[in-house]
């Protein structure tokens, strides 16, 4: 089942530095990233572990990489990341909630509101940390409003919308009745 | 005038965009103040912004996340398709939707059967006026 549209996928990256005389077994390392394809999660690889380890791209080598899915993606969870980012300032780390069915869908989430909270670009930010957070655990209030299992409220503001792109108009003769409830 | 209809587990939704247009869903649970998740007997349950639902007056008695036995038992049982489909805004689709799907033919025996009876109503007319006119 494809999964969404999403622009960044989930990837594992399993590497380690090229066996030597010295070392016939290096340490393998594995890293779960998100990137908008194999390849540019591979570079994201090298990038983070030569910051992390003496390895590089230049004495390592790349084991594996796999693109890893969501095992319930019928399911609502609530996703902690924790996010490090550049700004024009420096650098700061944050941790953010989101509720989604997939991990995907919630690293999305953090994009577009990184993006339009604080002006951050997609490049400048670094995911350090996801987890799958229980109810309970949950430390934001927008969050914690939706876990209710009798949940109930009115939408309000329904206008009647076109029912496919084709009818879509710019203008409108009529102005539209925003109390259909 | 109050709210009548809410977002709830259980509350039966109409698809209004897309290729599920015209199709009726259960909300199965929220995802945010967007999105729900949304569930029919014979679609892998996912999740819909609310933008492309509107809700109908009818609810089903689910939990959340209900296995699709349970919601099509529910389903089965409140009989919310036949009571939806009965109701003024289902008659209207479904009217909607005959008289898109008629062919040319269609179409000219329509007008055929409406020019016969307006004759006849003329008639009848004409007869009940008297022969003085």
């Amino acid at each position: 089942m494809v999964q969404g549209g999403y622009k960044y996928h989930q990837y594992q990256v399993v590497g380690r530095h090229l066996p030597s005389e010295r070392e016939p077994e290096p340490t393998i390392f594995r890293m779960k990233l998100w990137a908008t394809d194999a390849v540019r999660a591979k570079s994201k690889f090298w990038y983070f572990l030569r910051k992390l380890r003496k390895v590089k791209k230049a004495n390592g080598q790349i084991l594996a990489c796999n693109e890893i899915f969501e095992k319930h993606p019928t399911t609502v969870k609530n996703f902690g990341v924790w996010v490090r980012y550049q700004s024009r300032t420096g650098y700061h780390n944050m941790y953010k909630e989101y509720r989604d069915t997939t991990l995907n869908g919630a690293v999305e989430q953090l994009y577009q509101e990184m993006a339009s909270r604080h002006r951050v670009r997609a490049p400048c930010m670094q995911i350090i940390k996801t987890a799958t957070v229980p109810a309970a655990a949950c430390k934001r209030v927008n969050i914690k409003q939706f876990h209710d299992s009798k949940i109930r409220f009115p939408l309000m503001r329904r206008m009647a919308r076109p029912s496919s792109r084709a009818y879509k108009t710019v203008f409108k003769a009529v102005r539209p009745n925003v109390a259909m409830h | 005038m109050p709210f009548t209809r809410y977002v709830e587990i259980g509350r039966v939704a109409l698809i209004n965009y897309g290729e599920d247009y015209g199709k009726l869903v259960v909300i199965s649970d929220v995802v945010d103040q967007n999105r729900a998740l949304v569930d029919r007997p014979d679609m892998v349950r996912r999740q819909m912004n609310f933008k492309r639902l509107v809700l109908t007056d009818f609810k089903i008695d689910i939990p959340r996340l209900a296995k699709k036995k349970v919601l099509t038992a529910a389903l089965e049982e409140s009989d919310v398709v036949t009571k939806f489909n009965d109701s003024a805004w289902g008659r209207k689709l479904a009217k909607r939707a005959a008289k898109a799907s008629m062919t040319d033919f269609d179409r000219y025996k329509a007008t055929v059967a409406k020019v016969t009876r307006a004759k006849s109503v003329r008639e009848a007319f004409t007869k009940l006026k008297g022969n003085d006119a």
